[in-house]
């Protein structure tokens, strides 16, 4: 059997040895606290923040039905059938003879 | 050991053997035999699926405004077990619904927790409704295919209707052609439940959906207003029950416009005779009568058997074969006449003289080049091909009416296609609808012009642009030409053959060419189905087509030739 021997630096190595394994036992138990108090903060904050999230996913989903819903009747009214029917409405006329100028024309002058 | 020990530990683990088997039985039955139960079990259990809808692909005109869309629209359903007052709510929702309220009253009185009051309805109506805040009435959100131009194009296009299962589908048209890559494909949504059926985790998306893809159609949307505007004159104009328009970009094969009446209303298809959905444009079969005639005579060119002075020595009376007399359209004759002035006159007799020069290997060689008997390849749905007959069968006289049209029968798409070739330095191009896709991840791929076949030379091109361009000048048409503008055209009368024999007062009048001839920028045809006012092309389809000829100049700007 091997005999230990207590000599200065072999204590001093002991005793930092063992206090290290404190250290480290402590640290870890704060860590793990403090994880877990971030765990608690964020899954708090994230739980309504989901709230949020869904709020805000069922508030764009109706704007985008309401985007598509207008789209539809901006197409409807700008649509040439309509335009033209509009236009009938408010009495022009589609032109009835087209003239070319086959050469430049001298412009008015006052 | 003694017997009755032995005998017992025999038992024993005999019981415990049978046991262990039963076990192992009942374990390959529940994990293999039934496995695939359960596991079916288990995921209708825990699992909701639910069928997410892909968006129907776009189709926009060449402005890239929507001819086809989706438009949002609602279900409106009710719990009956919610509603206390059933009249009342009737009443209520009656004039909303447009629906009678004794027949919404015996809807809500029936045992059940869902009932479909009205689909389709629009987004005001909804609104109004929920204005109401009738407690147990709720709306689902639908889609609709929306036309915003209404029957603008509508052969070109076709609609969506269902098929057995109720599944949207495309016919007809683009939608029909291109329907696999309009629809995309749906995908699944699968919602976990708790054990007493609530859902726990929800947007767990197994399969995305894929929504369809975007067609960019070559269709220019203000050529397609005017042309359907003009064809809908003319065709009142000179009573006839119908008529056709077809404008292809000359150089590329883009349909710019296409247009028939009668037509349909993609909306409301079901209230149209099932006939009306089939374009006669690209389904149809006609006897093209003397529009034909600028093939023929191309080939002549080409072949180098006839040149535009040569002249005609059987062209002063009818042609007589196998006991047939073949006259010209208004029995004068024109001895000596140049094959330019055949053109001109629209002269049968010289027609057959070309025919005869030709020979029919050489002839039959030609329709295979120019396309005739085959498809476009243009695409839409429903195109037809129509057949060449067999060589063995052509007897004389048949080659001679085919010279001028008669007894051969072509899509008009396949005529403007062929005429196309004079245009284009002699090149066939595929006509084409569709400029480009996109696809769901925004990629766009681009429709190519195509090249099919060079059934004329260059120069025999530009010998029969000349040769049509002084038809329109100095022919039967000359009196609704284009001031100023080189056109170079073609009138037909093409009769139609009703059991055995042609109609003498119903034909399909028509007017097939090309402008500016120096340098091409469309090519029309324009049909005019059995008009009243006059049989003849020169009196109604080319009157129609230089009222479009008029507007597509200003349109595209095109400065006049002199």
């Amino acid at each position: 059997m091997n005999k230990i021997t207590f000599d200065k630096k072999t204590r001093t190595h002991k005793w930092f040895k063992i206090s290290t394994i404190k250290v480290v036992v402590v640290l870890l138990i704060l860590s793990a606290l403090t994880l877990e108090g971030v765990n608690i903060f964020f899954s708090n904050r994230m739980a309504t923040d989901s709230i949020v999230a869904s709020k805000l996913k069922r508030e764009l989903a109706v704007i985008v039905q309401e985007n598509e819903i207008l789209q539809a009747k901006v197409y409807e009214l700008s649509s040439y059938e309509s335009v033209a029917s509009r236009a009938a409405e408010f009495g022009f006329k589609e032109p009835v003879s087209t003239i070319s100028l086959n050469t430049p024309v001298q412009v008015a002058r006052q | 050991m003694n017997k009755p020990t032995k005998y017992r530990i025999i038992l024993v683990l005999t019981v415990f053997g049978l046991l262990y088997g039963f076990v192992l039985m009942r374990l390959f039955f529940w994990q293999v035999v039934k496995a695939q139960d359960l596991r079916d079990q288990s995921r209708m259990q825990s699992y909701e699926s639910l069928l997410v809808d892909s968006a129907r692909g776009e189709i926009l005109a060449s402005d890239g405004f929507p001819l086809a869309t989706n438009k949002p629209t609602f279900l409106v359903y009710a719990n009956p077990k919610q509603i206390s007052d059933r009249q009342e709510v009737s009443d209520a929702l009656a004039p909303l619904l447009e629906r009678d309220s004794a027949s919404i009253s015996a809807l809500l009185k029936q045992d059940l927790f869902w009932v479909r009051l009205k689909s389709q309805i629009d987004g005001e109506t909804r609104d109004k409704i929920q204005k109401l805040g009738i407690p147990g009435i709720g709306f689902e959100q639908e889609s609709i295919r929306l036309y915003p131009e209404a029957s603008m194009a509508a052969h070109m296009i076709g609609f969506v209707g269902k098929t057995e299962q109720g599944e949207d589908k495309g016919y007809f048209g683009v939608e029909g052609y291109y329907n696999e890559q309009l629809k995309g494909r749906p995908g699944r949504l699968y919602v976990v439940k708790d054990a007493l059926g609530n859902p726990v985790i929800s947007d767990v998306r197994e399969e995305k959906k894929i929504d369809g893809r975007t067609l960019t159609l070559t269709i220019d949307r203000a050529v397609q207003f005017v042309v359907d505007r003009e064809l809908k004159d003319g065709v009142q104009r000179y009573g006839a029950e119908g008529g056709s328009v077809i404008i292809l970009e000359s150089k590329t094969g883009k349909v710019l416009a296409a247009s028939s009446v009668p037509n349909f209303d993609p909306q409301q298809y079901y209230e149209f005779e099932p006939n009306s959905y089939r374009s006669p444009l690209f389904s149809s079969l006609y006897e093209p009568g003397s529009t034909f005639k600028v093939l023929v005579m191309a080939a002549g060119i080409n072949e180098k058997v006839v040149k535009p002075d040569t002249r005609c020595d059987i062209c002063d009376k009818a042609v007589e074969i196998s006991g047939y007399k073949i006259k010209t359209w208004n029995d004068q004759y024109y001895p000596n006449t140049t094959m330019t002035e055949v053109i001109q006159h629209s002269d049968n007799t010289g027609m057959v003289f070309v025919a005869r020069k030709l020979g029919l290997e050489k002839f039959i060689s030609y329709l295979d080049r120019f396309g005739i008997g085959s498809y476009t390849g243009i695409d839409v749905q429903g195109e037809s091909s129509g057949i060449i007959r067999d060589r063995n069968t052509w007897l004389p006289i048949d080659l001679a009416t085919a010279s001028f049209g008669q007894g051969i029968s072509i899509t008009p798409i396949q005529l403007v296609t062929a005429v196309n070739a004079i245009a284009n330095e002699g090149k066939m191009v595929k006509p084409h609808v569709v400029e480009s896709i996109k696809t769901e991840k925004g990629k766009v791929i681009n429709i190519e012009t195509e090249v099919t076949s060079e059934p004329i030379t260059k120069t025999t091109s530009e010998v029969m642009t000349w040769m049509m361009v002084n038809s329109v000048e100095k022919g039967e048409s000359q009196w609704t030409k284009l001031p100023g503008y080189r056109v170079a055209g073609k009138t037909g009368t093409a009769q139609i053959p009703v059991a055995g024999h042609y109609d003498p007062t119903k034909t399909i009048a028509s007017f097939v060419g090309f402008f500016p001839a120096d340098d091409p920028k469309v090519t029309m045809l324009v049909l005019i189905d059995r008009p009243k006012s006059s049989i003849y092309g020169s009196e109604t389809a080319a009157p129609v087509f230089f009222d479009i000829a008029r507007n597509l100049v200003n349109y595209y700007n095109i400065k006049p030739n002199y």
